[in-house]
């Protein structure tokens, strides 16, 4: 029931934004006016949120443990700009390595 | 190459949509009807984080704001009547954009929209493989599993990351406020008001605006 009804809002919305994006498009340039800035931001800021959430947080409460690891050694590949996949695999594969070893 | 990423994205957010309490069959048609992986994977994490339906909607909307500003960018290369619109609307994606930019950056149609198809292929396959497939149990901690969400998120990101500052500070702060906010808001709230990250990204690029402009004068004197 849930996915349905996530399903339902998130195609809806996001059919109308390329929608009126692609019409809008057809008709002016995109200025840089401040709310066309927000917009741009907001996706990054709330992806930022949730990687925050889902590396230290833990019903509620802030835990840092293996995965805080993880998500750094991650942030390493990235530097070493390495492909998208590795990001995620390292980050998983280290997470698993610090449990293992007792942490 | 790019085919090779989604599928791996696409099994991922089978398995963990899942994992969340999604049924396979509703993942697979969320990755058909949105058809944008970062904001499904957002939605999707925020279920499993255990926010509301209301608060994770919230969530997945927000990433998929980029959808519009995307589609500006794609609209004056989209040819045809309002039906061919209204059909190749549903095509426009991040690869599809990338992909099919030029030098002047104007967006080729035939690439994006070629894209925008190729994609959504694997990515729909992807996500029915990892949700039918990934039906057996596997406890995520002991597998490092549970850090593929943030790394996920992270890999999503990190192409803007690398290039674009006010991407960097809005990320970083609407990291910092969830993390802040975590122990002090009810469940799901953290994800809504990390939002206003994206008033510091804002801040720095009207901070750049206006030091260019002094520097102008300076030099204009």
């Amino acid at each position: 029931m849930t996915g349905w009804a996530i399903t339902g809002v998130l195609a809806s919305v996001a059919y109308l934004l390329r929608l009126a994006g692609v019409v809008v498009g057809r008709r002016i340039e995109l200025g840089d006016v401040p709310a066309a800035r927000l917009l741009r931001y907001l996706g990054p800021a709330v992806l930022g949120g949730l990687i925050a959430i889902s590396t230290v947080g833990s019903a509620g409460t802030l835990v840092v443990d293996a995965r805080l690891a993880g998500l750094l050694a991650g942030v390493v590949v990235v530097l070493l700009r390495a492909p998208i996949l590795a990001v995620v695999f390292v980050a998983v594969g280290v997470t698993a390595l610090v449990r293992l070893l007792g942490g | 190459m790019v085919g090779v990423t989604v599928v791996v994205f696409g099994i991922s957010f089978g398995f963990l949509a899942v994992t969340a309490g999604i049924s396979p069959t509703e993942a697979v048609v969320m990755s058909l009807m949105v058809n944008n992986g970062a904001g499904q994977f957002a939605a999707v994490a925020a279920i499993a984080g255990g926010a509301s339906l209301m608060t994770s909607a919230v969530a997945g909307v927000a990433v998929i704001g980029r959808l519009f500003p995307l589609g500006i960018v794609a609209g004056p290369t989209i040819t045809g009547g309002p039906v061919r619109r209204a059909l190749a609307a549903h095509l426009v994606t991040d690869p599809g954009i990338a992909l099919g930019m030029g030098p002047d950056g104007r967006v080729d149609q035939r690439q994006l929209l070629i894209t925008g198809a190729v994609v959504l292929v694997p990515w729909i396959g992807g996500t029915a493989i990892g949700a039918w497939g990934g039906g057996r149990v596997v406890d995520p901690g002991r597998w490092g599993l549970d850090a593929a969400y943030p790394a996920m998120f992270l890999a999503l990101l990190a192409p803007q990351l690398r290039s674009d500052a006010p991407t960097r500070a809005a990320t970083i702060t609407g990291a910092a406020v969830a993390a802040v906010t975590l122990p002090v808001l009810p469940s799901g709230m953290p994800i809504v008001v990390s939002a206003a990250g994206a008033a510091a990204g804002a801040w720095i690029v009207r901070a750049r605006a206006a030091k260019e402009e002094d520097d102008n004068q300076v030099v204009g004197q």
